[in-house]
């Protein structure tokens, strides 16, 4: 199983990577360098962080300046709206981009079932997982979407 | 030459210098980076010293930036961590603020050569405070030079003023070395001059010029050497030391201001007159005194031993060095006095607070011989714990009879005697030939008992010298021979003459001295039992063995029997000390029995009010609502930065050590414990959490109380100390780590995320409405204002909407815009309506969606989002526009078809899930 991690920081490579050594995992540090490798090299999964707030702001997908007027105008709140949920951009990118690989997200949707209920729709095949899962429920995670 | 250091305050303030307190985080920062640089900023300012070094280190490492740097060694000596400032500094950028600080802090630490070393690297600057700097670093190698540099530098005062605190320091680490190279005239004119050019340093340069002349008249006075007072001398002398313990100190200083001009040359008057200035809270001149007497009579080790207890005393520890030189001299005269090595050793301590290992070696050393001279005693006990100051003080040393008579000796054996005591008396600490002047006392005395061999008086004087040496020169071996020889020789002169109160009172010190208590304690008897003044002393003596018994009873009844016995009352002071003693350990035992009954009893009560007293965050929410929003982002960077993905591992970590792989163990051990990892994290947002219930005032109990913290704080203390066995990759760890997987991933981790749903989160619903509406319409403004009814359009069925804002703060939001609704219809003075429509918005990406409130009404007055936004408009919306940013909402100014306008605001829309609890409206 070959694997792209998209995550700003290098916790997930390196956690999954010594806990799941017979899966090749790749990491992306952002959602332009993630289009990037896709373009590249063949992959089964895409696993995908939902925070990005350790990447530059041009780094980060997304409107800014749109997103600002949500918050009065104030840059500071847009530009860590956009880290937050910067994972979403990401798939957003990603199957606007034609990839219809499976992702799986960490992050708990367990609280927010209509919103995930959309984001499955319009995205599929994907799934989440709370982000205090394991590694063993990480490779089940992607198996399952794999098939 | 000795170089002088400043003091860790100095060296504080001048590395201070050139760091900024704070700073706004530079520009070019990652977001990350700048998230550190306002964390490590925000400790701070809270206080929070230890933990705001690490995220300075953090922000210096993950930035190269100068200003990093300079803030974390700022912080490191602020703590009095100087060798990890050093560290620090050394590490950082090649940048010239951080050199700048690394030299001050060199220079501080009185290490010109080292600074030179880095100033060397700087040559390619020549601003001021680099000519200031090169001047201080000359100091130890050539004060006249260094006295050219800080001229120099004066000559930058033509360019805007000077620094006085630079000024001030600098020169007086150069005077001072320019005095002890008798350079008095330099140092003199170098203070001139800066005074001149820097006026500010006028105040603070008084002492300096204070101790030239202080040190001038000491020298003049030993010139004109110890004068006996008559009868009538030591009467005055007697009442003026009356008038002082009745606590009339002025009439002392008067009575004694006249008696030191016929008896300018006696230490007995000087010694009493720098006590009595002391009370009068006038150091400089007590000082002066001292060390007059101290030049008087510099046998006795009273006068530098006061002279030490001054100097560091009274000025604020600026004179620390000098005070350690003064009991050094005290010590060469009376080695074996425990309490003097303890005050040594407790001021040695002090210097070395500024990181100086040289002067901790020195306390280390002063502190063990308090702890050898009074293995049994209290100072002993105070020398090991540091903490209390019961000193034990002896009498001072022998001193020579006084008389020149020379009696039934013949002129030469008189002569030998004369100028053996010449040569004695001549030997003072610090002159480099004190063996050679020994030696030849010792040689003129013993030339004296040849040609008069029955003579005590040489056989007193021989054993004076002896005992002498015996703690200035010679090896360990020679001194102890001196030692055993000056001891028979007393006993032989007793022998011969036993009516030798003084003597007896001699070889009681010299026996306590080697040991024999018992034989001290015989020999002060005889001293006393004679009942002759000269041995007076001796009753304090006897005195201090029964404090050391606990006899304070007999403690007391040798003091009364001192003050009664004739004499000089030369031993008053220790007298007073002894009873000042005596008086203390009585009430601190009376005390102590307090205390432990009053322990007794208050110990369990105070532990249930410990227990009791502990609040849960729920209690902290409902004192403070306020402090909902930092109780929330403190539980979400607990969930996301301590818990998540780090703890999420800990049962395949269980599962790999079971299958008898301890690689994936040892490496969660190493981020558990790494710097900022996980742990420490925990414990930094949970002190933070606490911190806010004490400024709440209320005390939090996260380990036992609160349900949502209790199994958070217990699996981060039980993984803490898991940390050893788990990086040896030991097995027995697997049940204790599957039963903190599940106190952290099953329950802590849920019950944070709970948490912050019900702090959070409200309903907006049409009950909100008709309360604000209500709350409105009651306000004084509108009273008797025909007020038309509110208009609601409102979503029917489907799920509730929530959204995560305050109680207060949402009432605050509506309440503004349905009041600018109404005053714009009524001042408009036509029969508007005004309406509310609630409906939801969906984010295209996020699929996160907003509740959209849109306060209608049909009154013409304009109004625009920019205008609104931009505050250039009143009437209390202003305020909501911060409300709402700080909810991360938005308001707009948007046309409405059928009315005039409407005001729209957006909140974040909460889903609230099954399990989520709502405060309900």
């Amino acid at each position: 199983m070959n694997v792209l991690i998209v995550e700003d920081g290098f916790e997930y490579v390196e956690t999954l990577t010594r806990f799941l050594p017979d899966v090749q995992w790749t990491r992306a540090g952002s959602g332009g360098e993630a289009l990037a490798l896709l373009g590249e090299g063949s992959f089964d999964a895409v696993f995908l962080d939902m925070r990005f707030d350790r990447v530059g702001e041009e780094d980060l997908l997304g409107d800014l300046a749109a997103t600002a007027d949500q918050f009065n105008g104030d840059p500071v709140q847009a530009r860590a709206f956009l880290q937050d949920h910067q994972g979403i951009y990401v798939l957003d990118a990603l199957r606007s981009a034609g990839c219809t690989l499976p992702v799986v997200i960490s992050y708990d949707f367990g609280q927010e079932p209509r919103r995930w209920q959309r984001l499955a729709e319009r995205h599929a095949p994907v799934g989440y997982l709370p982000d205090v899962a394991g590694p063993d429920a990480v490779r089940e995670a992607l198996q399952e979407l794999i098939g | 030459m000795s170089m002088r250091r400043a003091g860790a305050g100095a060296v504080l303030a001048l590395v201070l210098t050139t760091m900024p307190a704070s700073a706004d985080p530079p520009v070019g920062l990652s977001p990350a980076e700048e998230l550190f640089w306002s964390q490590a900023e925000e400790l701070e300012e809270r206080g929070r010293l230890e933990q705001a070094i690490r995220a300075w280190r953090q922000v210096a490492r993950a930035t190269e930036r100068p200003e990093a740097t300079l803030a974390l060694a700022r912080l490191l000596i602020e703590e009095g961590r100087q060798p990890e400032a050093e560290a620090a500094l050394r590490a950082g950028p090649d940048d010239r603020d951080v050199q700048v600080a690394l030299v001050r802090l060199l220079l501080g630490e009185g290490r010109p050569t080292e600074a030179r070393d880095v100033l060397g690297g700087l040559t390619a600057y020549s601003d001021r405070e680099l000519v200031l700097l090169r001047a201080w670093a000359l100091v130890g190698e050539d004060p006249l030079e260094a006295a050219e540099g800080l001229r120099d530098w004066l000559g930058f005062a033509r360019n805007g003023p000077l620094d006085p605190e630079d000024a001030e320091t600098v020169t007086r680490a150069i005077v001072l070395e320019l005095l002890e190279a008798d350079e008095e005239q330099a140092a003199q004119e170098l203070m001139d001059a800066v005074a001149t050019t820097v006026p500010e340093t006028e105040e603070a340069l008084d002492p300096l010029r204070q101790r030239a002349e202080i040190a001038r008249l000491a020298r003049q006075l030993m010139r004109a050497g110890e004068r006996p007072l008559d009868a009538d001398g030591r009467r005055r002398l007697r009442e003026a030391r009356a008038l002082w313990e009745a606590g009339e100190a002025e009439a002392a200083a008067g009575m004694l201001d006249a008696l030191i001009v016929q008896a300018p040359a006696n230490p007995e008057v000087r010694g009493l007159r720098a006590r009595v200035l002391l009370a009068l809270d006038r150091p400089a001149e007590a000082e002066v005194e001292l060390r007059a007497a101290e030049a008087l009579d510099p046998l006795d080790p009273r006068w530098p031993t006061a002279l030490g207890e001054l100097l560091a005393d009274s000025y604020g520890g600026r004179f620390d060095p000098d005070a350690v030189l003064a009991w050094d001299r005290a010590l060469s005269l009376e080695p074996r006095r425990a309490e003097v090595w303890l005050s040594k050793a407790i001021v040695e301590l002090r210097l070395a607070s500024g990181g100086d290992a040289g002067w901790q070696e020195r306390a280390r050393r002063s502190l063990q011989r308090a702890a050898e001279l009074d293995p049994e005693g209290a100072t002993g006990a105070q020398a090991q714990a540091l903490s209390r100051a019961l000193d034990r003080e002896r009498l001072p040393p022998p001193s020579l009879p006084q008389t020149d008579a020379c009696g039934e000796l013949t002129a030469e054996a008189c002569e030998a005697l004369g100028l053996a005591r010449a040569w004695f008396t001549s030997d003072a600490d610090g002159l480099e030939d004190r063996a050679e002047r020994l030696q030849s006392a010792l040689d003129e005395v013993r030339r004296a008992r040849t040609l008069a061999p029955t003579s005590v008086r040489a056989l007193n004087l021989e054993a004076a010298i002896l005992r002498k040496r015996s703690t200035v020169v010679g090896s360990e071996g020679e001194r102890q021979r001196d030692r055993d020889e000056s001891l028979r020789l007393y006993e032989e002169s007793l022998a011969q003459d036993p009516a030798q109160p003084r003597i007896w009172l001699h070889l009681g010190a010299v026996r306590e001295g080697e040991g024999d208590r018992s034989g001290a304690i015989e020999a002060w008897s005889r001293a006393v039992e004679l009942e002759v003044p000269g041995g007076e002393g001796a009753h304090l003596h006897l005195a201090e063995q029964a404090l050391r018994d606990l006899r304070f009873w007999d403690a007391r009844a040798h003091v009364d029997a001192y003050r009664a016995a004739p004499g000089e009352a030369r031993y008053d002071v220790m007298a007073d000390e002894i009873e000042r003693r005596v008086l203390l350990i009585e009430r601190g035992l009376w005390s102590g029995l307090g205390v432990l009954g009053l322990a007794v009893v208050a110990v369990p009560v105070v532990w249930l009010w410990r227990r009791r007293r502990g609040r849960t965050v729920q209690d902290l929410l409902d004192r403070d609502p306020q402090s909902w929003r930092d109780v929330a982002r403190i539980a979400s960077a607990l969930r996301h930065e301590v818990l998540k993905h780090h703890t999420a591992v800990l049962p395949a970590v269980a599962d790999a050590l079971e299958d008898g792989d301890d690689t994936l163990a040892v490496w969660v051990a190493e981020r558990l414990c790494a710097e900022d990892g996980p742990l420490i994290r925990g414990e930094r947002y949970l002190d933070a959490l606490r911190e806010l219930g004490r400024r709440a005032g209320v005390p939090l109990d996260l380990e036992r109380r609160d349900p949502v913290f209790r199994d958070l704080v217990a699996g981060l203390d039980r993984l803490s100390r898991l940390r050893r066995p788990l990086s040896r990759g030991a097995r027995r760890v697997v049940p204790e780590l599957r039963h903190i997987a599940s106190l952290l991933n099953d329950k802590a981790y849920p019950a944070l995320g709970a948490l912050v749903q019900q702090i959070s989160v409200l309903r907006v619903d049409e009950a909100q409405l008709q309360s604000a509406w209500k709350s409105v319409r009651g306000e004084p403004a509108f009273r008797g204002v025909d007020a038309p009814e509110l208009h609601l359009d409102l979503p029917e069925g489907g799920d509730p909407l929530c959204a995560r804002i305050w109680r207060e703060d949402l009432s605050l939001v509506l309440v503004n815009l349905l009041r600018n609704a109404l005053e714009a219809t009524v001042e408009a003075e036509v029969d508007g309506r005004i309406g509310v429509r609630i409906r939801v918005e969906e984010d295209p990406i996020t699929f996160l969606q907003r509740i959209v409130v849109r306060v209608r009404d049909d009154a013409p007055r304009r109004v625009s989002t920019a205008m609104i936004r931009g505050r250039y408009i009143e009437r209390g919306l202003g305020l909501t526009v911060d409300v709402i940013s700080r909810n991360g909402g938005s308001i707009h100014v948007e046309d409405e078809p059928g009315w005039s306008k409407a005001v729209v605001v957006r909140l974040p829309r909460v889903e609230t899930g099954a399990s989520a609890p709502l405060e309900e409206t």
